[in-house]
C-alpha cells in the first residue's frame, strides 16, 4: 500500500495525560496498575487495574479522555480548521450501556412511588429524564463530537473488540488511500474498569487474579501469568495521505505502511490452535508493507498476558519470523499500563511510533520467570536503544478478528 | 459497479418475500396487524416474525450463547449467502461489515438481580456480590458487540476483514457506505454487509421511553404523529454486495444495482445534489422515523418539492416501527424485492394523503432509498434494476 504519514499523536493512560509523560514513564518501565479505589472491590476476584481516575462519571470520563487525545493530536499536526472540517474522524470507545448505579436509581424511583410489582414499562412511564438515553446512544454523542471540532462527515464508530484501536487506524488509513479523504483522524477509547466488567471478563477466567502488588500484576510472557490487567485509557492519531502531508510541510512523525488482518473463526475466545490466523495476520501487514519478515526490527507485541494469548502469539511471531527471532525485540506494554480493551490498539500505536522516534524499545517488565516454551527475546525489565526502523504492532480480538500494522521511522 | 446478490430479511412482516410482497399492499387496511400494544403498554413494538433458527443453527451450543439478535443476524446473513449461491471457498475472502448498537443484556439476570436489590437491599445495594452470584459467563458472550460477526464468521464462515460499526440508523448506513466504497475502488470483490435492531428488549423501551421519545395512546402512522413518537421495530437484514465482474465470474444474476449512494448531514443536503440532476419524478422508500421536529420537517420538505416533481413516497415506519441500525439495510432489502415486481407496494394510511399510489400502468425501475439519524445523519441511495 502507498505510505501514509503520522502527522500528530494524543495519548492519555494510566501512566499519565500527554505523550512525553507517558513516554518517559514507559521507557523507566513504571507500571500504571494500582489499587482500584473508584468503588468498593469486596467480593470481586479482582482489586487492582490500571485506571484513570478522574472524579467524573463513566459516560462525561469518556468524553474527556476522547476530547483530550483528539485536541493533543490536532495541536502537534498543526491542521488548519479547513483541514479539519474535511477529515474523516474513525473512533472506538467501549459498547454505551446503560450502568447499575443507574439501573438502580431508576429502579428505587418506581420502588418509592409504591408500584412494588415489577413492570419495567411501568417503571419508564414514571421517570422522564436523559439519563438513560444519551449514555447508552451512538447519535447523540457522534453529533456532538461533529459539531464540537466541526466536522463535515459524520464519524465512524467502530468495535472489533481488543482489536478495535488498530481496526480504527486501519480503516482511516483506508478512507485516505481508497480517495474519500486526504486526512482522517484514528481516536479509540476505553474507560470500562467497572465491577460488572471485571465480573464478565473474571468469569471467562481472562483477568490476573495477582492482587497482592499492583504493579508486579501484568506479567505477559513470564512462566507465571496468570491473565490480563484491566486498563484504561484514550488515543488519537491523525493520518495523512503523504503527499498532501508533504505540501502542506506538516510534521511527519512516522509512517505507517502496512495494515494486515484475518478473522479467526475457529472459536468465540479462543484462537486457532495451529496459529495459521495469527501468521496470516501479520504476513498481510508485511505483504502490504512490501517487506519480508527480516526487516522488522520490533514487534509491539498483542502481549495480554493471558496463557492463551502469549503462547498462540508467541508461536505465531515463531512460526513467521523463524531464525530471525534471535535478533527481533518483542515486548508488551501492556505489562505497564494493562490491557486498554477497545484503546489498546491504538495506545500500542502511539507507542510504537515513539519507539521509532526514540531509537528505544521499551521493556515487558514483570518478567523474573521465563516461560520456557517462549522463546523471544521480550526485552525484560529494561528498555534497550537501538537502532529501529520497522516496527510491527499485532492486536488480537476476542471473537477472532487479528489486525497488525507496521510503521517505519521517518 | 455495485450488484446486490444476495439478501435476507427477518422483521415483523413475513419472511417469504411475496407473503411480505403480498401484506404490504394488504396494510393499508390492517395496520394494526404489525403492532403489538400489549407487551410493553403503553408503548408500541413491531415484533419479529417467527422464523425457523434451526435451518441457519443448527446446534443449540451455539444457540446458548447468542442473543436474540445475534441469531436474528445469523439467520438473515444465512439467507443472504444462500440466496448468492456462494461456495465455501467465496466464503473465505467474504468481507462482513455489520452495524449494531450493542449487544443484548440477559434480562431474567437483570431481573432477578433488581428484585434482590428490592427485597434486601434497597438502601446499600451490594452490586459486586449481586454481579458474581448472577452473572454468567455466557450473558458476555451475547454482549460483545464484535461477537454478532464472530458467530456470522463461525457459523457461516466468512472469514474476510470483520469490521463492527457501533451506533443506530447512521451506522447502518455507513456500513453499507464502506461496503460499497470498498467494492469501487477494487479493495474487495463481496461484502456481507447488515444490521439487526431488536426493538423488544426492556432495555431499550426503557431508553427511549424516559427520553420521551415513545409514541402511547392512539397508534397513528408516522406521517399523522404529529407529536413525534416512535414505535420500537425489530429487524434483521443482510445483502451480499459484490463487484459485477464477480457476479459475472461466478455467473449469478445481480438482483439490483447501486446508481448513487451519498450520507449528508442535513435532508437538505441529501437532495440537493439528486434534484440538480434534473430529474423529476421520485419513488422513495422514506427513512422518516417520528423523532421529535421530524414528521413537520420532511413534510415540509416534500410538500414543497412535490410541486415541481412527481413523488412517490413510502414511510416504512408506519409498518416496520423504527429500526435503528437495520433501518438501511432492510430498506434497501425492500426496495429490490419491489425492483423484482417492478411495482411499488400500495400506499401506507396517513390522514395526510401523502402516499400516492404508484400508476399501475408504469414499470418501476429505480428506487430511493433514505435513512434519517436521531439528531444528524441522511443517507440516500438509488437501486436499479439490472
Amino acid at each position: 500500500m502507498k505510505a501514509i504519514a503520522i502527522t500528530g499523536l494524543g495519548l492519555y493512560t494510566s501512566l499519565g495525560c500527554g505523550i512525553d509523560t507517558n513516554w518517559q514513564q514507559l521507557a523507566a518501565g513504571q507500571s500504571g496498575v494500582k489499587r482500584i479505589m473508584r468503588f468498593p472491590t469486596a467480593h470481586l476476584p479482582v482489586t487492582v487495574a490500571a485506571t484513570i481516575d478522574l472524579n467524573q462519571d463513566n459516560t462525561s470520563a469518556t468524553q474527556t479522555l476522547i476530547e483530550e487525545v483528539l485536541t493533543q493530536a490536532l495541536t502537534q499536526s498543526a491542521l488548519s480548521p479547513q483541514h479539519i472540517k474535511n477529515a474523516q474522524l474513525v473512533l472506538t470507545t467501549q459498547p454505551r450501556e446503560t450502568n447499575w448505579p443507574l439501573r438502580f436509581d431508576v429502579w428505587k424511583t418506581y420502588y418509592d412511588a409504591g408500584l412494588h410489582d415489577y413492570d419495567w414499562a411501568k417503571c419508564a412511564e414514571n421517570k422522564h429524564d436523559e439519563s438513560l438515553y444519551h449514555p447508552a446512544t451512538f447519535n447523540h454523542f457522534l453529533t456532538q463530537l461533529q459539531m464540537k471540532y466541526h466536522l463535515q462527515k459524520t464519524p465512524f464508530c467502530l468495535n472489533t473488540a481488543c482489536a478495535s484501536g488498530a481496526s480504527a487506524i486501519q480503516l482511516a488509513a483506508e478512507q485516505i488511500l481508497s480517495g474519500q479523504t486526504a486526512v482522517s483522524i484514528a481516536v479509540a477509547n476505553d474507560n470500562s474498569v467497572l465491577p460488572e466488567t471485571i465480573t464478565r471478563f473474571a468469569l471467562l477466567t481472562a483477568l490476573s487474579t495477582s492482587n497482592e502488588v499492583p504493579s508486579a500484576a501484568s506479567k505477559p510472557f513470564s512462566a507465571n501469568r496468570d491473565g490480563f490487567v484491566l486498563g484504561e485509557g484514550a488515543a488519537a492519531l491523525v493520518l495523512e495521505d503523504l503527499d498532501y502531508a508533504r505540501k502542506r510541510g506538516a510534521p511527519i512523525l512516522a509512517y505507517l505502511t502496512g495494515c494486515g488482518d484475518s478473522t479467526d473463526n475457529f472459536h468465540r475466545t479462543r484462537s486457532h490452535p495451529s496459529g495459521e490466523k495469527i501468521v496470516a495476520c501479520m504476513q498481510k501487514a508485511l505483504a502490504a508493507a512490501d517487506i519480508s519478515p527480516e526487516h522488522i526490527d520490533y514487534i509491539n507485541a498483542h502481549g495480554t498476558g493471558t496463557p492463551e494469548n502469549d503462547k498462540m502469539e508467541s508461536k505465531g511471531i515463531q512460526l513467521l519470523f523463524s531464525d530471525h527471532c534471535k535478533k527481533l525485540l518483542v515486548s508488551a506494554n501492556k505489562s505497564m499500563i494493562g490491557h486498554t480493551l477497545s484503546a489498546a490498539g491504538a495506545i500500542e500505536a502511539v507507542f510504537s511510533i515513539l519507539t521509532l522516534q526514540h531509537q528505544l524499545v521499551p521493556p515487558t517488565i514483570n518478567y523474573h520467570e521465563p516461560d520456557p516454551n517462549i522463546s523471544l527475546n521480550v526485552v525484560p525489565n529494561q528498555a534497550v536503544a537501538t537502532e529501529i526502523n520497522t516496527v510491527l504492532s499485532n492486536s488480537f480480538g476476542f471473537g477472532g478478528q487479528n489486525v497488525s500494522l507496521v510503521f517505519t521511522r521517518v | 459497479m455495485v450488484y446486490i446478490t444476495g439478501y435476507g430479511l427477518l422483521s415483523s412482516l413475513p419472511e417469504d418475500p411475496q407473503n411480505l410482497w403480498n401484506t404490504l399492499n394488504a396494510t393499508g387496511q390492517a395496520l394494526h396487524s404489525v403492532v403489538d400494544v400489549k407487551k410493553f403498554a403503553p408503548f408500541f413494538t413491531h415484533p419479529l416474525t417467527d422464523y425457523c433458527v434451526e435451518t441457519q443453527i443448527p446446534n443449540q451450543t451455539d444457540r446458548r450463547v447468542m442473543s436474540e439478535s445475534m441469531q436474528a443476524a445469523v439467520y438473515a446473513a444465512g439467507l443472504a449467502l444462500n440466496r448468492a449461491n456462494l461456495t465455501p471457498d467465496e466464503r473465505k475472502d467474504t468481507d462482513i461489515i455489520v452495524s449494531f448498537s450493542g449487544g443484548e443484556r440477559d434480562e431474567t439476570i437483570d431481573n432477578e438481580m433488581l428484585c434482590q436489590y428490592n427485597t434486601e437491599n434497597i438502601h446499600t445495594p451490594n452490586l459486586n456480590e449481586l454481579l458474581m452470584t448472577h452473572v454468567r459467563p455466557t450473558l458476555f458472550l451475547k454482549q460483545l458487540p464484535n461477537l454478532l460477526t464472530a458467530n456470522i464468521a463461525i457459523l457461516h464462515g466468512t472469514t474476510g476483514n470483520s469490521l463492527t460499526l457501533m451506533g443506530e440508523e447512521t451506522a447502518g448506513a455507513q456500513a453499507i457506505q464502506i461496503a460499497y466504497q470498498r467494492i469501487l475502488s477494487g479493495k474487495t470483490e463481496r461484502v456481507l454487509v447488515g444490521s439487526v435492531s431488536i426493538g423488544e428488549t426492556r432495555d431499550k423501551v426503557l431508553r427511549y421511553a424516559t427520553e420521551n421519545l415513545l409514541l402511547s395512546g392512539k397508534f397513528l402512522p408516522v406521517w399523522d404523529r404529529n407529536q413525534g413518537g416512535i414505535c420500537l421495530g425489530s429487524a434483521s437484514g443482510f445483502l451480499l454486495l459484490e463487484s459485477s465482474a464477480s457476479a459475472k465470474k461466478r455467473q449469478v444474476p445481480g438482483l439490483a444495482r447501486f446508481s448513487y449512494l451519498n450520507l449528508t448531514n442535513t435532508l437538505q443536503e441529501n437532495w440537493q445534489p439528486v434534484f440538480a440532476q434534473n430529474h423529476h419524478e421520485w419513488a422513495i422508500l422514506s427513512g422518516l422515523n417520528a423523532y421529535p421536529g421530524h414528521v413537520q420537517q420532511e413534510i415540509a420538505f416534500w410538500t414543497t418539492h412535490a410541486k415541481q416533481e412527481k413523488v412517490w413516497i413510502r414511510a416504512l415506519s408506519s409498518v416496520m416501527g423504527t429500526l435503528l441500525s437495520a433501518t438501511f439495510p432492510s430498506y434497501l432489502i425492500l426496495a429490490l424485492i419491489c425492483l423484482q415486481r417492478q411495482q411499488l407496494f400500495a400506499p401506507l394510511p396517513s390522514q395526510l394523503g401523502i402516499e400516492q399510489a404508484y400508476p399501475c400502468d408504469r414499470t418501476l425501475d429505480k428506487l430511493w432509498v433514505h435513512s434519517q439519524g436521531h439528531l444528524s445523519g441522511h443517507a440516500l441511495a438509488c437501486l436499479e434494476r439490472i
